[in-house]
């Protein structure tokens, strides 16, 4: 009799249960249908195949040298043409693709790192910690960020590396604000509780509750500070305080394009074809990210709320 | 309205009192060491040790940090470690071309984008409306000086319309010659800004032009224009303004980068010159100013909402 | 024997934040001065309407949430002089299950994840021996074992509960807070945990501090009975004594109130009680 009750209320759970799987995978097909989203995830995943095939892609070596063919305009030989030493332009935009990737990487990691943990530290511990580092990251983000990087990056000494520790620094406290208050919401649920009741440590609640719960958000976050980051790097490899020639960067292309402008115009275009289209990108996926991932019940002034959000987030 | 103006004033004093420590610990934290950089390469560890005890570098952190503290509060903040001028002077002879770069382009923004965001609220989904979100996405999606270096090519050296580089004041050139030098500068820092607060004006009146209210205001005749004007402007300006106030820091920012492609003797292209020889006063002078500059504009935009909406005055 | 967990004198207030000029307002005190004490394999009930404290001192049995002054020692062990890491390690022994099934569970753990936790934080087993507790735990509870990968949002209310009971069990605790453990589910549902709950304790002497609004539940499941009103226990028997011949005005409004299949007069509502009203609905299950 039991027995018969419960498989009638497993059949009505199944029925929800259904209803749920199918609201989840409209998620991924919403981003799917969402066809700029689409493009724009090819485009990256291509950059990343582009970065690592480097060699193959590549035609010429390129930071060898050939004086002969300086300033020769694009042809069959220099697809992009050659700058003030002959070295040839396309294979220098193709290796410039990695230095893009390690800068994000080098740049996301300071700033998830020292963001998110921190975040989750204020946002659950609260009280003198919170006011404190609050406190430090009202003060960044009251900084112009092209100025407070430009300032760090300069002072720390130029290179790829103290680079995107200073942008790092300054797309931290984004991080930080969306970590510490998400913390703090989750901090109050009863399944954080549930967890402090059967003997969890505060370390272990952080990493392995809190954090999972809040990822979506962060994922998408993440997404928009890559692009500031692009664009970062080129600004501060443009100003000579990224990376430093003869290796290349996009920025130091357009470094050298700029130092020859009345010769050779044209070498401007493709290293700012390449860092737009990057930016651009990485903003329509994390649009497209944002619509699949949060889509679902956001009123109208909520709406309002993250366009304005967004506009100071992606600042520099 | 006084006591609301009153108090965020008041508020913003801790606010610059914690930016003014936290700017000079970072300082402090940071591995240049002025006595080394102000000395010179060839400098004997005697010449540095002279140098670091004039500049007064082996005063404890704390009288150090009010020594600048107070000289900031004066307008004071100190001597540049290589010309030997007040930070305060060199800084003050810099901001008109950067102030003059600001205002072309926050004109340019409120001309250009509020226009395109009122049209493209208008009439939402139309081929308008979906050819200006694209092209807000492409110019949100090149960094100033990027489009600055693209201008300058196209605008400066293959059709010749405006001087690439350098600066024309008011003085020197007249009204045109200062704009002429100013234009090209003032349209790659306000791109962004521009494609912003069109996609902010744009969502804040469609948000508006769909409430109840102004729904029934047209159900009663109204004719769309005046709903658009007097409604719509009113309820949609709180926003707007908030967007508005952030492109400050952004011009700000790009102003790094543009006025070093254009060759402005602007505050930004102090702040690259500053940076790259390590003048560490100069750098940090700079960063106070930018920060002052920063908060005074937020507490501007507040009041102004206070002005818009008597509800925000708590 | 002496008993499992002596309550003595707990307070707790909560401040009201500051006014206007900065002056901190009275604090409101939500529990004042109980005292009681649960037995080995006993269930002491506690009763009384929304509000009167009742979650805060299962809370405060726990160290969930600090209490201001006053006592608790389990099994001879004062709570309050232990370490953060010695508490911890003593919830291996006792543990709560809360009122929102929906909610207690954390949404992005697959159920084997929710009920091998408390193994990995409570006991050196390996993997293996591990997994055969969850199985056994799981089991136990009526769960299948293809529900293991799954996560909470595809279980139900009744489920959900059970897999919580399993995962407080999984420590193999003494003592167990039920707060309100079927005030979210259907009334069919119910009495499926209560006797999930009271075979358990048979099977391994349980103690149980039951909290409830529900006088008849409580008087079904409870040894011992504790009536709580504004903060403060009114009353404390044996269901017998206490629903029989309450002695206490606040109880005996409370238990005529019990509805019956054939209502009698309604007496005049004791002053200065607050009247039962419907008890707070279950929080909404939050839509994902």
């Amino acid at each position: 009799m039991r027995r018969r009750r419960e498989m009638t209320i497993d059949e009505a759970s199944g029925a929800t249960r259904e209803r749920r799987r199918l609201r989840e995978r409209r998620g991924v097909r919403q981003f799917v249908a969402n066809r700029a989203a689409v493009v724009s995830v090819c485009f990256l995943l291509a950059l990343v195949l582009l970065a690592f095939l480097a060699p193959l892609v590549a035609t010429h070596d390129p930071d060898e040298q050939n004086l002969l063919n300086k300033f020769q305009s694009p042809s069959a030989e220099h697809w992009l043409g050659a700058d003030l030493y002959g070295r040839d332009l396309f294979s220098r935009l193709v290796y410039s693709s990695r230095v893009t990737l390690l800068a994000m990487l080098q740049g996301l990691a300071v700033a998830s790192s020292l963001g998110i943990t921190l975040g989750l530290i204020a946002g659950y511990a609260g009280g003198v910690a919170d006011a404190l580092l609050s406190r430090v990251s009202d003060a960044i983000m009251a900084l112009p960020p092209m100025i407070l990087a430009l300032a760090i990056a300069g002072i720390l000494g130029a290179g790829l590396t103290n680079a995107m520790i200073a942008i790092g620094v300054v797309l931290a406290p984004p991080q930080f604000r969306l970590a510490r208050g998400a913390a703090q919401s989750v901090a109050s649920e009863t399944y954080i509780e549930a967890c402090r009741a059967i003997g969890c440590s505060p370390g272990r609640i952080l990493w392995r509750h809190v954090l999972p719960n809040i990822s979506s958000p962060l994922l998408i976050q993440t997404t928009f500070a890559a692009g500031v980051i692009v664009i970062a790097e080129a600004s501060l490899s443009f100003l000579g305080l990224g990376v430093q020639p003869p290796q290349s960067s996009w920025g130091v292309m357009l470094r050298a394009a700029f130092d020859s402008i009345y010769q050779a115009p044209w070498m401007v275009l493709a290293p700012t074809v390449m860092i737009s289209l990057t930016i651009l990108a990485l903003s329509t996926f994390g649009d497209g990210l944002r619509d699949s991932l949060e889509g679902r019940g956001r009123t109208r002034s909520k709406r309002r709320r993250e366009r304005v959000e967004s506009a100071a987030r992606s600042s520099v | 309205m006084i006591a609301y103006a009153a108090r965020r004033l008041l508020s913003a004093v801790p606010l610059l009192f914690f930016l003014s420590l936290f700017v000079f610990l970072l300082f402090e934290l940071m591995p240049a060491d002025a006595a080394v950089i102000s000395a010179g390469e060839n400098a004997t560890p005697e010449q540095i040790e002279q140098v670091r005890e004039n500049l007064g570098l082996n005063e404890p952190l704390w009288s150090r940090y009010f020594d600048w503290a107070g000289g900031l509060l004066h307008g004071d903040l100190g001597t540049s470690l290589f010309s030997s001028q007040s930070v305060t002077s060199t800084i003050l002879e810099r901001l008109p071309v950067t102030a003059s770069l600001a205002l072309v382009s926050m004109v340019l923004v409120v001309l250009i984008g509020l226009p395109l965001g009122v049209m493209a609220a208008r009439h939402p989904n139309s081929w308008l409306d979906r050819g200006l979100s694209s092209f807000a996405s492409l110019c949100m999606s090149v960094p100033p000086f990027v489009l600055g270096l693209l201008l300058a090519v196209a605008f400066g050296i293959l059709l010749p319309w405006f001087p690439p580089t350098g600066y024309t004041s008011v003085a020197d050139g007249g009204i045109s010659g200062w704009l002429s030098s100013l234009v090209l500068p003032a349209i790659a820092v306000a791109a962004v800004p521009i494609a912003e607060l069109a996609r902010q004006t744009r969502g804040s009146f469609l948000d508006v032009l769909g409430a109840d209210h102004v729904r029934a205001t047209r159900a009663k005749g109204m004719p769309e224009g005046s709903v658009v004007l007097k409604h719509g402007a009113k309820n949609a300006a709180v926003p707007i303004v908030t967007v508005l106030g952030l492109q400050v820091n952004r011009i700000l920012g790009g102003s790094v980068t543009v006025e070093f492609v254009f060759a402005l003797p602007g505050f930004g292209a102090l702040a690259v010159r500053s940076v790259v020889q390590q003048d560490l006063p100069m750098v940090l002078g700079i960063v106070a100013v930018s920060a002052v500059i920063v908060v005074v504009v937020n507490i501007l935009t507040d009041l102004s909402y206070g002005l818009l909406n008597p509800r925000m005055r708590r | 024997m002496s008993p499992l967990l002596v309550a003595n004198g707990l307070h707790k207030s909560y401040p009201q934040g500051r006014s206007l000029w900065g002056r901190a307002r009275p604090a409101q005190s939500v529990v004042r001065d109980v005292s009681f004490h649960v037995d080995r394999g006993e269930t002491l009930g506690i009763v009384g309407e929304t509000g009167a404290g009742k979650s805060t001192v299962g809370r405060m049995v726990l160290r969930l949430v600090e209490a201001d002054s006053g006592h608790v020692s389990f099994d001879g062990t004062d709570l309050s002089t232990l370490s953060p890491a010695s508490l911890r390690r003593m919830r291996q022994r006792m543990t709560m299950i809360f009122q929102d099934p929906f909610n207690s569970l954390d949404p992005r753990m697959t159920l084997r994840a929710a009920v091998r936790e408390p193994l990995t934080l409570h006991t050196s087993l390996g993997g293996a021996e591990k997994e055969a507790r969850v199985r056994e735990l799981l089991e136990r509870v009526g769960m299948r074992q293809d529900h293991l990968d799954r996560y909470p949002r595809e279980f139900s209310g009744g489920q959900l509960q059970r897999i919580a009971i399993a995962r407080a069990l999984a420590a193999d605790p003494d003592f167990i807070v039920c707060d309100e453990p079927v005030a979210a589910l259907d009334l069919s549902i119910q009495a499926q945990v209560l006797n999930l709950l009271l075979d358990l304790q048979q099977e391994r002497g349980l103690s149980y501090l039951f909290i409830s609004h529900d006088l008849s539940l409580v008087r079904f499941l409870a040894h011992r009975v504790a009536v709580m009103s504004q903060g403060v226990i009114v009353e404390q028997g044996t269901p017998e004594e206490v629903f029989t011949d309450p002695k206490h005005p606040y109880t005996r409004a409370l238990v005529s109130a019990i509805p019956t299949p054939r209502p009698t007069r309604v007496s005049r509502w004791p002053a200065g009680f607050p009247a039962p009203g419907p008890s707070r609905p279950a929080t909404e299950r939050r839509s994902r």
